[in-house]
């Protein structure tokens, strides 16, 4: 926590000295901060301020864009202002002053919208402007425009939709089984991730018990039906890797009999987990 | 009153029923019973001194030379079969020595103190509409004397003829 | 250290190790989806007996005459509590206008008791309650015969119907 600050107050104190003797502001001066999470746009705000001396027009681009150590397409990152066409992407330069401002600051909006296969983790980036320092000081007499530090926090998300959502179900015998059909619709994007399945055990109103041993899950396989598994303990039932919403496999339960089992309702819940490796 | 009424009080009574038997599971078992004919009859000889021979004795009336035998006859019978008969059948008089007989047509009979009846003829003592009925039976025996016949002690012959009707 | 002592050590190693892997599986666990269940145990009751079928063969004289069929009867349920009751029809005679025999003729006992109930009415003769393992209970049954009933095949039924109270 300590060592987070300390680095927050080195960018804030380079960025600032830097701005100090430069022609054009940025505001804020962290750069741009984001937080998203798959298939939600994040939208941000950065003022780029000239001074009446800026008067050649000022672009920029992503010079970097990784996370995890990775490369990441450029792309991703869009930017729309007065001088763009609607959102335009980050891997080439962008207008952000026309040199026309006199003074006056322009807002330049920047989106981005991770998708499922986004990796979560921080994007940190760089927007780095069209001449370089060495150029501005030499050919133009000008200061050095500043970078912009880029960090976009792409949160890990996992979604799943049961249908139905609760069923009621006959206790039966692997003989004659009653089965139940549940239908998953997951999503995530993690880069791997293990479904787990579990049972609580399911209780009457008289306190007689349905042991959660009894109570049996396998994947729907009609043409080759799978051994039962037994949820006394959760059950590792799925794996893959990252995915949009889509129906990853249908369930089928069942409830085994027992011939001293009271007549009656037995209510409980069956609980999916993501782990998180 | 209204038929709307109507199917309601219908209704009223008949649910009860109907719940009822949903909620009752049975099992049904066959029975069969087969009951046979039977029969059963027990007599015995009366002496003089019996109260059944005292009592049918009194109501008999004797004709001059005719004997009332100092024994008789009790019986007691009973059949559930509807087409049961039983009589009773006597024969002639045996003399003690074997030699000497009295023959039916001189024997009568005193059925439960009633007017004397031949011997000559089996006597029905159960009919077909006595099924079910305790019968009981009284029987003395009358003599009526001849000079033919000779003087000493005489053993009634009889028997019980069980028929049934066709 | 022997080596029986080094192994019982790798064993508890390995059991601990499988132990806190289980368990850093269970804390890194996310929650994502749950399904309500209701799991409907049927109700049932099942009841085997062992014939259904009673004769009685009343060879003698008129009276009460024990089945040779004994019944073997068995209800297994899962309802809190269950009533078994009786009840006999009237026996019917073969042949038209012979009267039937009413249905309190017959009776019957449970296991070694001597005391036969007549089955006229609904008789309640066994209950039962869950958690019960099932135990057969054994039942006799007797018809009364009189000198009035006329001789011949006479059939009915005895019906045993359960009640549930769930």
């Amino acid at each position: 926590m300590t060592s987070k600050i300390f680095r927050l107050l080195c960018t804030w104190l380079v960025l600032f000295s830097s701005q100090v003797f430069s022609k054009v502001v940025v505001f804020p001066v962290t750069g741009l901060n984001l937080t998203t999470y798959p298939d939600n746009v994040s939208q941000g705000l950065v003022s780029f301020l000239p001074d009446a001396s800026e008067t050649t027009p000022v672009y920029y681009q992503l010079s970097s864009f990784r996370v995890n150590g990775s490369d990441v397409d450029k792309s991703k990152l869009k930017l729309k202002n007065y001088y763009t066409n609607g959102f335009s992407s980050l891997d080439r330069y962008r207008a952000i002053l026309s040199g026309k401002e006199k003074s006056n600051s322009v807002t330049t909006m920047f989106e981005f919208k991770p998708t499922w296969y986004d990796v979560p983790g921080v994007y940190s980036g760089l927007l780095t402007a069209n001449i370089n320092a060495n150029e501005r000081i030499n050919s133009y007499k000008l200061e050095p425009l500043p970078e912009v530090p880029i960090q976009v926090i792409v949160s890990p998300k996992t979604s799943l939709s049961l249908n139905p959502a609760q069923f009621s179900i006959a206790t039966s015998s692997f003989n004659t089984p009653v089965i139940r059909e549940v239908a998953l619709s997951f999503a995530s994007n993690k880069p791997r991730w293990s479904l787990y399945i579990s049972a609580e055990n399911l209780n009457n109103s008289t306190d007689r018990q349905v042991a959660n041993d009894r109570v049996y899950v396998r994947i729907k396989d009609s043409l080759n039906p799978k051994p039962w598994v037994s949820l006394a303990r959760p059950a590792e039932i799925l794996s893959g890797q990252a995915t949009p919403p889509s129906d990853i496999a249908t369930l089928e339960f069942m409830v085994n009999s027992k011939r001293l089992d009271k007549a009656g309702n037995y209510l409980g819940r069956i609980k999916f987990f993501v782990a998180n490796k | 009153m209204p038929i709307n009424f109507k199917i309601f009080v219908w209704l009223l009574c008949v649910l009860p029923a109907l719940t009822n038997a949903s909620g009752t599971k049975s099992v049904d078992m066959q029975v069969q019973a087969d009951i046979h004919a039977s029969m059963q009859m027990q007599w015995h000889r009366i002496e003089v001194d019996d109260l059944h021979y005292q009592q049918m004795k009194n109501k008999i009336k004797l004709k001059p030379g005719w004997v009332l035998l100092p024994y008789g006859l009790y019986v007691e019978l009973q059949t559930n079969d509807v087409s049961r008969i039983v009589s009773l059948r006597v024969n002639n008089l045996i003399s003690t020595n074997k030699i000497d007989t009295i023959a039916t047509d001189s024997i009568y009979i005193s059925h439960n103190g009633n007017a004397l009846v031949t011997a000559k003829k089996d006597l029905a003592i159960l009919d077909p509409e006595d099924r079910g009925l305790l019968k009981k039976h009284v029987l003395l025996f009358v003599i009526k004397t001849n000079p033919t016949q000779k003087p000493g002690q005489y053993l009634a012959n009889f028997k019980f003829v069980s028929n049934t009707l066709p | 250290m022997n080596i029986k002592k080094i192994k019982t050590l790798l064993v508890l190693l390995f059991i601990s190790i499988i132990s806190n892997t289980h368990s850093a599986i269970d804390t890194d666990m996310q929650e994502v989806a749950s399904l309500n269940v209701n799991a409907v145990v049927a109700p049932y009751t099942t009841v085997s007996v062992s014939t259904n079928e009673l004769s009685f063969s009343v060879l003698g004289t008129p009276g009460a005459y024990i089945s040779t069929d004994v019944v073997t009867l068995t209800v297994d349920s899962n309802q809190s509590t269950w009533s078994a009751f009786a009840q006999a029809s009237s026996l019917v005679h073969n042949d038209f206008g012979v009267a039937d025999l009413p249905a309190e003729r017959l009776s019957f006992a449970i296991n070694d008791s001597k005391q036969f109930l007549p089955l006229k009415n609904n008789v309640l003769f066994l209950q039962g309650v869950i958690d019960q393992e099932p135990e057969p209970v054994k039942l006799s049954f007797r018809l009364t015969t009189t000198w009035q009933d006329t001789p011949g095949i006479y059939k009915g039924k005895v019906t045993i119907a359960f009640l549930n109270n769930p």
